[in-house]
């Protein structure tokens, strides 16, 4: 379309060109929901005060900052290790049980860092039965202490390595076996192939995975302070909610910004130019090689060590506790004047989110589409740029956003309390920013699905736009906004920091109850509502082991 | 005396129940590109992957360059035979450019550089070392993973139906490229396919196989002219089959009297391609014509003979004689082929 | 096929959000009720919250948090907060919140006669429910009868090196702890306290009844924390192998560290009178020895001199009238809160 043109036409235009414009107000909206707060907070760090700069650095910073780097680094290392090497294991050869690993062994995808570090705790620390256990083997003076980064990191590690393991299993799947087969009769071995070939292939698929690991580990907060491992999220909420120094607690909150936004570029520079699609992709998959012997039982083991420590463990432990909370006795208290309360806030909070944030993706989905402009699928990029955001950040964020207005509000004489921060609305705003991305990847790759010439299609055999809408259109889709929907109802469970910091007025919720009780040791009554987010939890476990069953065997 | 690259003798695989390859020999000559021709399930690729190594065989054994790779308790891994195979969806690694795959293919070598440019100048892609894969059309990714295979100077090179994924334009015009290339590099090669054109037009050396075993191996023209049972001639091109009684050099027919290319005695089927029978139009002739299918350069006639049988003709594109209805008359050019009923 | 349970399970997720946007407004206002910012572990747990509800008809609703998130709340809300009773565990946040204007003062007989002098704000904003006293706890099998530690300084003896267990420097009790040192004995002299206890490498164990596990279990000797910890683990195991010791009884000493769970009611409580009436209730028959009473429940020592002790304090303890308490008004320990903090942060106190 020529520009003169353009000129001439513009009544007419701008008649056919309003609707392609409205595509885009709902995207153009979220992202400026994600931005603002984002944006205010990377603003801060613009106008740093230096005082308060200099009493962290010559405080606690530099052991946040040098714990959080030692945790990205050994959790890094370790997920990849692990997650990389167990999804090889699985696809490259055959022992006993693998099929029941293959899928099993996503199972601690359903367990939140917390609940793994206070069970990892109450397991394993000085006073736990396998250190008393080893010290009436060994004597008195056996000890190993737990409570330091490694501790934390082994947690950290054992409930994020599924991300790799995932995204590295589907990767090495998606593999011809004619690529494999190409190195082997060019010189390689089984393993020099694997190294010089199948790891750089998957390259994209393992550092992404990595990277999701990471964003958990920058995120958490609650593992490391059970560990007294402070890191800077823990500083965060440290700073905010214990110390009250709002102005530090921003500080800080600007440095993990700018330290989960690193991680995002050098994902991105990481993955390379390369485009790493398998041409064809007909092709048979490479032949399980059949472990025998001292071999077969070996991998047998690793995997079983695994998923025993990492799932089996704590969902035993936690099973017994919440028995005897149960059935023998409450530890403190009476949980059952609570749970209910507990139970129906953690769903009401993450219903709404998973509703809100869904509603919200499609919006943005859609009108990305419908415009399919480079703007637009910027904007897209822009809206789901909270899933990188630790949620301590998006909450410090959002208040700084939203306090200003509620008080504005009230001196106005609008209203006559804080309708934002006291209610749900502020807790729904970050769990918004903070869970699109994952709404929106599920939602977009759905509305995929639905190509035009179906809808050509089928109005050709006669059906009219609402028969197509319900018949092919709504079907194609809703796969995707259920399972969208029930990422981030469990997503919004697990949820800590954002929730402590945000939650309103006596709303706890299964996990700030479950954190409040673990932080106290009160491990028994703790179990109770870890149990419950557990259970929840497994939902999006079980669909995502469909998923990986549905590829191509 | 020279050592034939690759000695196959007594092969057996089979995959569960099915016997994928049954004893099979085969012997391929230095510098021959032999290409092994057969429907699909007949075992060809089978019997290329275990030349490669990437199969191994449950009985019998198998030579490259006079070294026993496979059999007598020996088993050679795919990485230490020396060979170079070209995949049918050419297994090019998408996350390395034209030139890495090759480097790959090389793993290390002396002057690797010079190499990879004598490689990419003989399928002439030279200007393309820096690309990626996908930034190839079909036919120039088909040359890469030609070039890939050819690098390290393998001993014999393998190719798995490489143009089953291209046009039928291109795979006329890659056909001449590859015989090129190898012929330049004086390759000893293996060609697996199931499209007897390309067999017949590429191969210094055709095998026809069928249910795992050798049917007839020799060259184009004696498996297409010459073939040694039906099955052979069936499947290689069209074939009328006539009923008749040979005595030694000569057969009787519906057609007649005609010379046998072998000798053969008692109830035999005659069989003679269409190319080989002539029309002409004659109102004293013994065929009606029944049916024209024409195809521009050429057209297959069927005539109906007097005795009842049908025979298919080949005859040019250019005339317009042969008319439904017409009379014609058949005649048989060069000796045909009898096989024992 | 595949996905059919994801889709009930997204129809189920859409259920609950819109019966939970239905239910809310419904549950609200028609009953009594009194809102209370809790920082007590219990939360709404709390049994006497429950017996109080039952005696009374007042819904008690409770939302918890840690004594400065609870009081950074009500900062931030101000006129506008929902809470109408401030209940924390330590009197220095109390005293912080009466001075910021966010407390009323209360003239309650009911509770002035109930509350002695020493344990309320003198301007009646706050009063003391129970009392819980910080001091030393040691494992007999490990340390000799003259080794015992008898002041908070004793601590910093270099024979304590590496057996010695801390509750981290983010907890209040550490932080009110330490300002009741520089209160005491003026900053200089309270930093080389910290500085000799840091100096002794001790393990930071953020809760007090994995400290005194750690204790009883050989991990460390001595260590620091509340005296219901060890009431509750005896409780549990009558031969729980860890003593307390009173710390800070001798003639020149200043007594135990006394901190108190305590309440008062915001200033512009919405539910005023159910809020007087449970704060009323929380210095009577709140004080109960059992677990429908504050200190009862939580084997804490009870503000109100009339209530009864529970037996197995007395056993554990001795008798607390016999106790050599730390005199100074709980009110300053507030005061010195930020000069604690930065003692904690530049001695490298762990966190």
């Amino acid at each position: 379309m020529s520009k003169p043109n353009k000129l001439l036409d513009r009544d007419r235009l701008s008649l056919i060109r309003l609707p392609i414009n409205t595509q885009l107000i709902l995207p153009l909206l979220v992202a400026c929901l994600v931005a603002i707060p984002v944006g205010f907070l990377a603003f801060q760090l613009l106008i740093p005060r230096w005082e308060i700069w200099q009493q962290l650095w010559e405080t606690t910073l530099p052991r946040m900052l040098g714990n959080t780097l030692f945790l990205l680094v050994v959790v890094g290392i370790g997920t990849f290790t692990i997650g990389t090497g167990l999804a090889w294991l699985v696809t490259a050869y055959r022992f006993p049980a693998r099929g029941l690993f293959d899928r099993a062994l996503l199972l601690p995808l359903a367990i939140p860092s917390f609940v793994m570090g206070f069970v990892f705790m109450a397991t394993f620390d000085f006073t736990g039965p396998v250190q008393t256990f080893l010290r009436d083997l060994f004597g008195r003076g056996f000890r190993i202490n737990i409570r330091t980064g490694w501790g934390a990191a082994i947690v950290l590690i054992s409930v994020l390595y599924p991300y790799v393991y995932m995204l590295a299993r589907a990767a090495f799947r998606e593999q011809a076996a004619s690529t494999f087969e190409a190195a082997r009769v060019m010189g390689y071995s089984r393993v020099r192939a694997l190294f010089k070939l199948i790891l750089p292939l998957a390259r994209p698929s393992l550092i992404a995975g990595v990277t999701l690991a990471l964003m958990e580990t920058i995120t958490d907060f609650a593992t490391v302070r059970f560990f007294s491992f402070p890191t800077l999220s823990e500083g965060v909420v440290r700073l905010w909610e214990g110390r009250m120094d709002r102005d530090a607690a921003i500080e800080v909150a600007t440095l993990l910004l700018f330290l989960a936004l690193g991680l995002i570029l050098l994902e991105r520079s990481l993955r390379g130019q390369a485009r790493y699609y398998q041409a064809g992709g007909k092709g048979r998959r490479p032949e399980r090689v059949q472990l025998r012997g001292v071999s077969a039982w070996a991998a047998f083991v690793i995997c079983l060590l695994v998923l025993g420590f990492a799932f089996v463990l704590p969902a035993g432990v936690l099973s017994v506790w919440t028995y005897r909370e149960i059935v023998i006795g409450s530890e403190i208290g009476t949980w059952e004047t609570v749970y209910g309360q507990y139970i129906f806030n953690s769903f009401s909070f993450a219903g709404s989110a998973a509703i809100l944030t869904v509603l919200l993706a499609i919006g943005v989905a859609a009108g990305v589409r419908g415009h399919g402009t480079r703007f637009a699928r910027g904007l897209a990029r822009f809206a789901t740029l909270g899933y990188a955001l630790p949620g301590s950040v998006i909450a410090v964020a959002v208040l700084l956003v939203i306090a200003p207005i509620d008080h504005l509000l009230i001196d106005l004489g609008v209203t006559s309390s804080l309708i934002l921060t006291g209610s749900m609305i502020g807790l729904l705003y970050a769990y918004v920013v903070r869970f699109m991305s994952v709404a929106y990847n599920s939602v977009e790759a759905s509305l995929d699905k639905v190509r035009p010439n179906m809808e050509q299609a089928a109005r050709t055999m006669g059906a009219g736009s609402t028969r197509i809408l319900w018949r092919v259109q709504i079907p194609l889709v809703a796969n995707g906004i259920a399972v969208a929907m029930i990422l981030v109802f469990v997503d919004v469970m697990k949820e800590l920091p954002a929730t402590i910091l945000l939650r309103p007025f006596g709303m706890d919720t299964l996990a700030v109850w479950t954190y409040m009780l673990a932080a106290e040791s009160f491990w028994q009554a703790a179990a109770l509502p870890a149990m419950t987010i557990l259970v929840v939890g497994l939902l999006p476990v079980l669909i995502l082991m469909r998923v990986g069953e549905q590829s191509p065997e | 005396m020279t050592i034939n690259p690759i000695v196959l003798k007594k092969v057996y695989k089979s995959f569960g129940s099915h016997a994928a390859v049954n004893a099979l020999d085969l012997t391929v000559c230095d510098g021959m590109l032999l290409v092994l021709l057969g429907p699909s399930g007949c075992g060809k690729t089978t019997t290329l992957r275990l030349i490669a190594g990437l199969d191994a065989p449950d009985r019998g054994e198998v030579w490259i360059d006079g070294e026993l790779v496979a059999g007598k308790g020996v088993l050679i891994p795919p990485e230490k035979r020396r060979i170079g195979m070209v995949f049918q969806d050419y297994a090019l690694f998408p996350h390395m450019t034209i030139a890495a795959n090759i480097a790959f293919a090389l793993n290390g070598a002396k002057n690797a550089k010079q190499r990879i440019g004598e490689m990419l100048d003989l399928v002439g892609l030279g200007g393309k070392a820096e690309r990626y894969p996908h930034q190839l059309s079909g036919g120039e990714q088909q040359r890469v993973a030609l070039a890939r295979a050819l690098a390290p100077r393998p001993a014999v090179v393998l190719l798995d139906e490489p143009f089953s994924n291209l046009d039928a334009a291109l795979r006329k015009e890659m056909r001449q490229e590859i015989k090129r290339i190898l012929r330049e590099a004086q390759t000893t090669a293996v060609f697996v396919t199931h499209d007897q054109e390309e067999a017949l037009s590429l191969a210094d050396c055709v095998a026809v196989m069928k249910q795992g075993q050798l049917l007839q191996v020799g060259s184009p023209q004696t498996v297409y002219l010459r073939p040694e049972n039906r099955e052979v001639a069936d499947f290689l091109g069209e074939a009328n089959f006539l009923p008749g009684v040979a005595d030694g050099k000569c057969v009787l027919c519906a057609l007649g009297q005609l010379q046998l290319a072998t000798p053969i005695q008692g109830d035999v089927e005659v069989m003679l391609r269409p190319e080989a029978l002539r029309l002409e139009v004659d109102s004293r002739g013994d065929g009606v014509v029944s049916e024209v299918k024409f195809f521009g350069h050429d057209q297959i006639v069927t005539v109906c003979l007097e005795s009842g049988l049908v025979v298919q003709a080949r005859a040019w594109g250019i005339t317009s004689e042969f008319e439904v209805g017409a009379r014609v008359h058949v005649t048989l050019c060069g000796k045909a082929m009898a096989y024992v009923k | 096929m595949t996905f059919k349970f994801a889709r009930l399970g997204a129809l189920a997720v859409g259920v609950i959000a819109m019966t939970g946007v239905a239910l809310t407004p419904t549950t609200a206002q028609p009953r009594q009720v009194v809102n209370v910012y809790s920082a007590r572990t219990y939360g709404a747990m709390e049994a006497a919250f429950v017996e109080f509800t039952e005696q009374t008809g007042i819904e008690v609703r409770v939302s918890q948090g840690s004594s400065q998130a609870l009081l950074e709340r009500l900062r931030a809300e101000g006129a506008q907060t929902p809470a109408d009773l401030f209940f924390t565990i330590d009197a220095g946040t109390l005293d912080l919140a009466a001075e910021e204007g966010l407390l009323q003062p209360l003239e309650s007989e009911t509770i002035l006669a109930a509350v002695p002098e020493a344990l309320r704000d003198d301007q009646n904003h706050w009063f003391g429910i129970s009392q819980r006293l910080r001091t030393i706890m040691y494992n007999p099998d490990a340390v000799a009868e003259a080794d015992i530690p008898q002041t908070y300084a004793d601590l910093t003896d270099p024979k304590w090196n590496g057996r010695l267990c801390l509750r981290p420097a983010t907890h209040i009790y550490t932080i009110s702890l330490t300002a009741a040192l520089v209160a005491n004995l003026g900053e200089e002299e309270a930093r080389a306290i910290v500085q000799g206890w840091v100096d002794n490498q001790p393990q930071y164990i953020d809760s007090d009844t994995e400290i005194l596990r750690t204790i009883a279990a050989g991990g460390c000797d001595v260590g620091l924390t509340n005296h219901y910890y060890l009431a509750r683990l005896r409780n549990e195991d009558p031969a729980f192998p860890v003593m307390p010791v009173w710390a800070n009884q001798g003639d020149e000493d200043t007594g135990v560290f006394r901190n108190l769970s305590g309440a008062g009611i915001t200033a512009n409580a919405i539910n005023y009178d159910n809020a007087v009436t449970l704060l009323e209730w929380l210095v009577t028959e709140g004080q109960a020895a059992d677990e429908t009473g504050i200190p009862g429940g939580n084997y804490e020592f009870p503000v109100n001199p009339e209530a009864e002790v529970l037996p197995l304090l007395t056993e554990i303890f001795g008798d607390l009238a016999d106790v050599k308490i730390d005199p100074l008004p709980v009110v300053e320990y507030g005061d010195y809160q930020d000069e604690a903090l930065i003692i904690l942060e530049e001695t490298g106190y762990g966190f």
